[in-house]
């Protein structure tokens, strides 16, 4: 690398903290119950997040940096450590940090008392440290080992109440679903690795337009199949909705900052390769775009409060990828390249994280690990803050004007414009359709949530403590002001991507609010009690319905091809193994000694007689031998 | 030198006569008996080759003194390993002590 600017070894620290609490967490002891180790855990992760704040400043006055130490060298391959401080990267790692801190405080009050509390803590320190990893690094290898231990904490937190089978099933599902997804990721590395002779993401993107389109395009692909296993597109977001099943802070790590935003960075970050494939472009939009509506129609059917929750996450992922596919199918000169998606990936992580809290403030409160909305209807009498709380959540994802939701979503809206000619046009309908079905489904959770008595005599809990407050309450400012901030001020598509400025469209504006209000006002409608829809609509809508509660037999097609693929091919694999393998050449070369042995004991008569003359005739034979030779 | 042949061939068809009783007896001291016959043997033609090879050296004789007392040891341990063997076994006849099998 050549513009070396200023290397200093600080950033390095910023995964490494997280990284030695998980350490020193899990030599310590795991089953301790103390506040110490949460203590410990979050002071880790805050001076991650201070380092970060001063990478920023340092940034904003030096430009970029980067680090590249090789850390073994095997013949011509050498293996480096380092790290690559960019406009990207720093985004990502200030939303991971924050939000992992917020979360972490958080948790505090939430998993009190917990059996294995320790265990949590160790699990999300090493969580926000995997992640870290992934986007600080400058090498492909590096990122993929963030990646698969960003899977394996992710495993360890759904499964995190493993004496619940359910728990450990979900667990279990989201590991092996984005295994699939993580097998293309790696051979497309190794792909990259045998076409430009480097790791380095830097030399990478350098390289990659000298390669052959095929090339190009085939990797692009497998690339982009990891990014679809961790970003839960379909037809590999089965797991996402079953992740409900850890500690809700745990899903708000995974839903806002973590988990599922590795596959949206993947992406942005690789987005060079992937403009050179124009053909994986289209399929990323096809991919982005039926996510959005088939995640936004499930979400409407679900009447679990976190699973709603966990569509919509699958629905704005979806609109997060239909952005970066589109803004690299339109003119060049214009595109607005990464920052399309990004812009939405952090908003996101923001508002999804203050409503997955939110939902923890309620379900903790009912001492429960989930719920359906109409279990905690009731929430604006019997806690308006929360509610509140909610509220400012949905509406910033809905894309209301101005909070955060509505700017990074006009940014969103705009990408596919960018594509010329009617297509364009069908994405962006599809872009907007999604959007709509977000505002219905959000309207639709607030008003069974937020409205209505209190149900079953429930005693009036008192209210929230301040630690799980202050996440809140940060988070909300976040997703109220942050919007704006970023767009104006800060002006992030510049800061992205420097040839290009933040300018809002006042007309696509007016078209995003008017539908979002739209959704909102007819959501209203619609799931106010009183109103009753005609027979005849449902009767039109009956086949969506059905489709729509069978979640569209995704799960049905999984399961099917796990049985009839998977657990075929492992059957045959593992009869081959016995049949072949073992019985012919393990056991047949293991008896070939035995049968020797059978041969050879028979001379062992026991007799010295018969010893002293064989080993004369030897002797006199080896004599013989040495002569004549 | 035709005195050299002569205490050579003695040396071999001593050597084996006890070689050919090593392998025909059945009875243990008759082997070692056997057995030192080929040890002395193999003294006369130590000192033979000392006589025609390195004469007014010592170096068989030397070596002759090692062999007699080696084997007057050993001759002294074996016969104790045959007393035992026949107040285990009662008899001294190898055929019948083939414990070492199996």
């Amino acid at each position: 690398m050549d513009n070396i600017l200023n290397n200093s070894w600080a950033p390095l620290l910023i995964p490494a903290l997280p990284m030695f609490a998980f350490l020193i967490i899990f030599c310590v002891n795991l089953l301790t119950k103390t506040k110490l180790v949460a203590y410990l855990s979050i002071f880790a992760i805050f001076l991650s997040f201070a380092l970060v704040i001063f990478e920023f400043s340092k940034f904003i006055s030096d430009g970029e940096s980067y680090l590249s130490l090789t850390w073994m060298a095997v013949g011509q391959f050498s293996f480096q450590i380092g790290y690559m401080l960019d406009a990207l990267s720093l985004m990502m790692l200030l939303l991971v940090t924050s939000v992992s801190t917020l979360v972490q405080i958080y948790s505090i009050e939430y998993m009190k008392g917990e059996e294995r509390f320790g265990w949590y803590y160790a699990a999300q320190s090493i969580f926000a440290a995997s992640m870290i990893l992934v986007v600080l690094t400058d090498s492909l290898l590096l990122l993929y080992i963030g990646w698969e231990l960003v899977g394996l904490s992710s495993y360890l937190l759904i499964g995190f109440w493993y004496e619940k089978r359910s728990a450990a099933e979900a667990a279990k599902k989201a590991f092996i679903t984005t295994r699939f997804g993580d097998v293309g990721l790696l051979i497309g590395i190794i792909l990259i690795y045998l076409n430009t002779g480097t790791f380095q993401i830097h030399d990478v993107l350098q390289s990659i337009s000298g390669i052959a389109d095929s090339t190009v395009t085939i990797i692009a692909a497998l690339l982009f199949i990891g990014a679809m296993g961790k970003s839960a597109q379909v037809p590999f977001h089965i797991w996402l909705p079953d992740a409900m099943e850890g500690p809700t802070p745990a899903s708000a790590l995974i839903h806002a900052a973590t988990m599922v935003a590795a596959g949206v960075f993947l992406v942005a970050r690789l987005f060079e390769i992937f403009v050179l494939a124009e053909s994986i472009m289209w399929v990323i939009v096809i991919v982005g775009g039926v996510t959005s509506i088939l995640a936004g129609l499930m979400a409407l059917a679900e009447t679990d409060f976190k699973r709603i929750l966990a569509y919509s996450t699958v629905s704005q992922l979806g609109l997060m990828i239909l952005a970066l596919g589109s803004s690299g199918l339109g003119d060049p000169e214009h595109s607005l390249g990464a920052t399309s998606g990004v812009f939405h990936l952090l908003t996101h992580g923001y508002f999804k994280a203050l409503l997955f809290l939110t939902a923890g403030v309620t379900l903790h409160s009912l001492h429960k690990s989930s719920a359906t909305i109409y279990e905690v209807r009731g929430l604006g009498r019997k806690s308006p803050i929360t509610a509140g709380f909610l509220i400012i959540g949905s509406l910033s994802l809905m894309g209301i004007p101005p909070l955060s939701g509505f700017f990074s979503k006009e940014l969103i809206l705009s990408a596919p414009l960018a594509i010329e000619g009617i297509r364009g046009m069908g994405v962006f309908g599809v872009a907007l359709l999604a959007c709509f079905l977000s505002s219905l489904y959000m309207t639709r959770l607030i008003l069974v949530v937020v409205q209505g008595s209190l149900s079953n005599e429930e005693v009036k809990s008192h209210a929230p403590p301040f630690v799980m407050n202050l996440p809140l309450l940060i988070l909300s400012t976040i997703s109220i002001g942050g919007g704006y901030l970023l767009a104006g001020p800060l002006d992030i598509v510049n800061f992205l991507n420097s040839s290009q400025h933040f300018h809002m469209d006042y007309v696509l504006a007016t078209i995003s609010t008017v539908v979002s209000v739209g959704g909102f006002a007819i959501g209203f409608i619609l799931y106010n009690q009183k109103t009753v829809v005609p027979n005849e609509v449902l009767k039109y809508l009956k086949p969506l319905v059905f489709l729509i509660e069978n979640r569209f037999f995704f799960d049905k097609l999984a399961d099917i091809f796990v049985k009839n693929v998977s657990l075929a091919t492992a059957n045959f694999v593992a009869k081959f193994d016995r049949k072949v393998i073992n019985d012919i050449f393990v056991d047949k070369i293991g008896m070939s000694p035995n049968i020797t042995g059978e041969i050879l004991r028979t001379v062992q008569t026991g007799n010295i007689n018969q010893y002293i003359t064989m080993f004369s005739v030897s002797v006199l034979i080896l004599i013989a031998l040495s002569m004549w030779v | 030198m035709n005195e050299f042949v002569v205490l050579l061939s003695t040396g071999a068809a001593l050597f084996s006569i006890g070689l050919y009783g090593v392998m025909i007896r059945r009875n243990a001291v008759l082997i070692l008996m056997s057995i030192e016959l080929m040890l002395n043997a193999v003294n006369i033609n130590l000192i033979t080759f000392q006589r025609y090879l390195y004469p007014g050296t010592s170096i068989g004789e030397v070596l002759i003194i090692f062999v007699i007392t080696i084997a007057a040891a050993e001759v002294g341990l074996a016969m104790a390993i045959v007393l035992r063997v026949f107040r285990n076994w009662g008899t001294i006849n190898v055929d019948k002590i083939s414990e070492m099998k199996n």
